[in-house]
């Protein structure tokens, strides 16, 4: 299966592994055998690609089909594109060296905005077409879904179909439509058609969009009986939804190497900047018991050290102590590490610190996002000052002396007042650990604190938001760093040009898939790495095509304006982010959803009535 | 305790794995096959694994080897065996388990078949002129990352040409082991340099290793 050319190329290159599969746990089948064959693409590099569990859920249940067989092809680092190019070689899956244009399906995951130029390269080596209206039945079809797709309207001309919400049914069924339209011999609109009436997917070329004058959206027209609002696939019982127990295993080791379970899906807690806290509404817990197994037969099947329990928040999972309890019933026996990222500070116990610690002692973060307790308040990132110190108390006292704090800079009322809470709660934590008599004896603390723009992403209440303007983020920057004294603490903080950019996108709208043609044929690739960015040649691309950037970053957007992503649902409705919009300006919070309910709507998509996230059946 | 060496065969995909993923490879494989493995007892346990000799990225082989020790005085070869050919990824097959006799300093020499395609009359042909030369200077990485210039010719007298019909096959035994080991990629660009053959028209396969007496290293 590997060619000459291949051959060459690989011995050119860094870490070979990276595209020639076979690893543990990956899935071969006789091509005659089967009637679909998928191509998972990562537009990013193998590492980044093998850490996503998304890829894992998917990749177990498209291949458990018999006649579905699905590879996996990732975005190949600049050394080998090189290669490629040199020696003609198309882009293929890593499996069996298939060319992607030789497949059914081509499905790329939308997990980072920065990652859609690598879509673009990824099909240019693929030899596919970019835009969608180009491409007849002789090319596969492609396909998108994550959680970019609840905005994805600046690549919406490149794809045949956009997956809204949750994979597991969806995804099958969309290649069942496919194979159906196989065996029927459908053309391509008739099978287009098919597929926008699976729940929750989008044919970008079924809806027309018209614009007014200043830019904004003016009416989207709907074709062919397409629904008129695409609201997100869920499943109907995630409690019981199979984990996957077989990963396939890097051997090219990925950044995050390890098994992971997903304990719960969705958040409770409303922070009014993150997207995944709205989108992925409501809030479902998975079986303890099943978590147990499926953690176990994990470890067993793969023969990782380190499980990790993985959400968006894992302590607010009402059964994570007992649950800790069964693991590390047999992960000590069996040489496993426990690993529970996502913990919340107002509700880290004792006990908890304690189960973990018995394992392994690293590092600890917490992210109290914002400095003050009234911006954090505007956030509604319920965390109070005494919560931060009381958790860092239990850590130093358990022996830890590293402590991460995220943070947040440009989010809405800030003031430079808030700036500087952000380097007081770092000192206050410095402080704290002198004056424990516990401290651990001969050794000193280091607080870093870390510092992201913020980005104004759709479907949350800040949706509305503009973003500060670069020289404004920097200035803030330059301004931290002045109130930071203490060699304690570390700062670092993101590159403002990359958030802006990533701002652009998340609220973009269709006019923006010619900048991206245009920036890629410029040579703009793998953005999201910080040293291949090239930011003017961005800047000079968005002019070519007369679009201003910040029309879309810098613009607070009126509650009655028609946004691009006005056609698509998750659930949450309109109104609720308006009324959090409002909250948020007068520093008023929100309780979290399974300690009271604030009529989101999300409860709708589990076909209405009492919401999973509230049910206090469940025992907390 | 016991020492248990597993010999195992790497081809296609697998001869692009490091050694060094290569390791993680194997204890994930062992910790996966159940294989009853003794962990060193310091602050962070590990499975403790040594290879005989590091095979290059890119080259086959017929003749690998690790050491591993296990907590059972009396541990079930067969069952090693099975269970491990169901943990290790495509390309990678054991192929045999035994006790170590000897240590892997005891490795001196290292076979190699290296097959060429192409017309095999013209090739030998060419080859054999390069070889037979008095003295062969090529430029040598040495570990600490210079440079140094070596003569290959007295270390190419152990080959033997197979009685191929398609393309050529050479038969090769170099200097291995830690004091000096010839890698036959050397050679091969060595060649290319002299003659305009390709390397990417042979490939590599490492098919013995030999003590200084050539002895089969066991």
């Amino acid at each position: 299966m590997i060619d000459k050319k291949l051959r060459k190329a690989l011995l050119a290159v860094q870490k070979p592994g990276r595209y020639t599969g076979g690893e543990l746990g990956s899935v071969y089948k006789d091509p005659k055998q089967v009637e679909c064959r998928f191509a998972f693409c990562f537009p990013d590099t193998y590492e980044v690609g093998m850490s996503f569990l998304g890829m894992k859920v998917l990749y177990e249940i498209l291949n458990a089909r018999e006649n579905i067989w699905c590879e996996r092809a990732f975005m190949p680092w600049v050394d080998m594109v090189e290669q490629m190019r040199e020696l003609e070689i198309p882009l293929f899956s890593i499996e069996s060296k298939t060319p992607l244009s030789q497949f059914d399906i081509v499905g790329f995951t939308l997990q980072y905005e920065l990652s859609y130029s690598n879509i673009l390269a990824m099909l240019d080596l693929a030899g596919i077409p970019f835009y969608a209206r180009k491409r007849g039945l002789e090319y596969p079809l492609i396909v998108a879904g994550g959680p970019c797709t609840c905005n994805a309207e600046p690549v919406a001309d490149f794809f045949d179909a956009i997956m809204l919400g949750e994979g597991e049914e969806q995804l099958p069924a969309l290649c069942d439509a496919v194979i159906d339209a196989k065996r029927r011999g459908l053309s391509k609109e008739e099978l287009l058609v098919n597929l926008s009436k699976i729940k929750g997917v989008y044919v970008p070329s079924l809806y027309t969009v018209q614009y007014n004058k200043d830019g904004t959206v003016k009416h989207v027209v709907v074709h062919k009986g397409a629904p008129r609002v695409i609201e997100k696939a869920i499943l109907p019982n995630f409690r019981h939804q199979p984990l996957p127990t077989h990963f396939t295993v890097p051997m090219v080791g990925a950044v995050h190497d390890r098994a992971m379970v997903e304990v719960l899906r969705g958040c409770v807690r409303g922070c009014r900047f993150c997207q995944a806290g709205f989108i992925y509404r409501p809030m479902r817990e998975r079986d303890a018991d099943m978590l147990n197994g499926a953690a176990q037969d994990l470890c067993r099947n793969t023969g990782y050290d380190e499980v990790s329990l993985t959400s968006l928040s894992t302590s607010d999972h009402s059964q994570l102590e007992p649950l800790l309890d069964k693991l590390l019933e047999w992960t000590p026996r069996e040489h496993v590490n426990l690993a529970l990222p996502s913990l919340r500070i107002d509700n880290f116990s004792e006990s908890l610190v304690e189960k973990t610690t018995r394992v392994r002692k690293s590092g600890l973060t917490f992210a109290p996002e914002a400095g003050t307790q009234r911006l954090r308040d505007v956030i509604n990132k319920n965390v109070t000052m005494e919560e931060v110190l009381r958790s860092c108390t239990l850590a130093f006292q358990n022996g830890y002396t590293a402590v991460k704090l995220y943070f947040m800079m440009g989010l809405p009322t800030e003031t430079m007042e808030d700036i500087k809470g952000i380097a007081d709660t770092a000192q206050a934590v410095v402080d704290l650990f002198y004056s424990l008599p516990t401290k651990p004896k001969g050794k000193g603390v280091t607080v870093s604190i870390s510092v992201a723009c913020f980005v104004p992403k759709p479907f949350t209440p800040f949706q509305f938001a503009a973003q500060d303007t670069m020289e404004q983020l920097r200035e803030k920057q330059q301004y931290l760093l002045s109130c930071v004294r203490s060699k304690k603490i570390s700062v670092s903080y993101h590159d403002a040009r990359i958030s802006f950019l990533e701002a652009v996108f998340a609220k973009g709208n269709r006019k923006l898939s010619k900048v991206l043609v245009e920036a890629y044929k410029n040579g703009c690739c793998f953005d999201g790495w910080g040293d291949l960015f090239k930011f003017d040649t961005w800047v000079d691309c968005f002019k070519k095509c007369g679009i201003d950037m910040a029309f879309f970053a810098n613009r607070p957007i009126p509650f009655d304006e028609i946004t691009p992503w006005e056609h698509f649902s998750y659930g949450v409705d309109k109104s609720f982010l308006i009324e959090e919009f409002n909250r948020a300006q007068q520093a008023q919070t929100t309780m979290p959803c399974n300690r009271k309910c604030s009529g989101c709507g999300a409860n709708k998509l589990m076909g209405g009535g009492k919401c999973v996230a509230n049910d206090q059946s469940v025992v907390r | 305790m016991q020492t248990i060496r597993v010999w195992f065969v790497k081809r296609d995909e697998a001869c692009y794995i490091s050694h060094l993923d290569l390791q993680r490879v194997v204890q994930r494989a062992l910790k996966r096959a159940g294989v009853p493995v003794w962990y060193t007892q310091g602050f962070n346990p590990h499975i403790y694994l040594t290879f005989a000799l590091p095979l290059p990225l890119g080259q086959q082989s017929i003749t690998e080897s690790f050491d591993f020790k296990t907590e059972q005085d009396r541990p079930d070869i067969d069952a090693i065996y099975w269970q491990l050919n169901r943990a290790l990824p495509r390309g990678i097959e054991v192929f045999a388990v035994t006790r170590p006799e000897m240590g892997s300093g005891k490795i001196a020499w290292a076979r190699y078949l290296i097959r060429f395609e192409g017309d095999g009359e013209s090739i030998r042909k060419k080859a054999e002129a390069f070889f037979s030369r008095p003295q062969l200077l090529v430029d040598k990485r040495t570990k600490r990352g210079g440079i140094k210039q070596m003569d290959l010719a007295p270390y190419l007298q152990k080959r033997d040409w197979l009685p191929f019909t398609q393309g050529a096959c050479l038969d090769l035994t170099l200097p291995a082991g830690s004091t000096l080991n010839i890698n036959p990629d050397l050679i091969l660009s060595a060649l290319e340099q002299a003659t305009g053959i390709d390397p990417l028209d042979a490939s590599i396969c490492r098919t013995q290793l030999l003590t200084e007496t050539f002895e089969k290293f066991r």
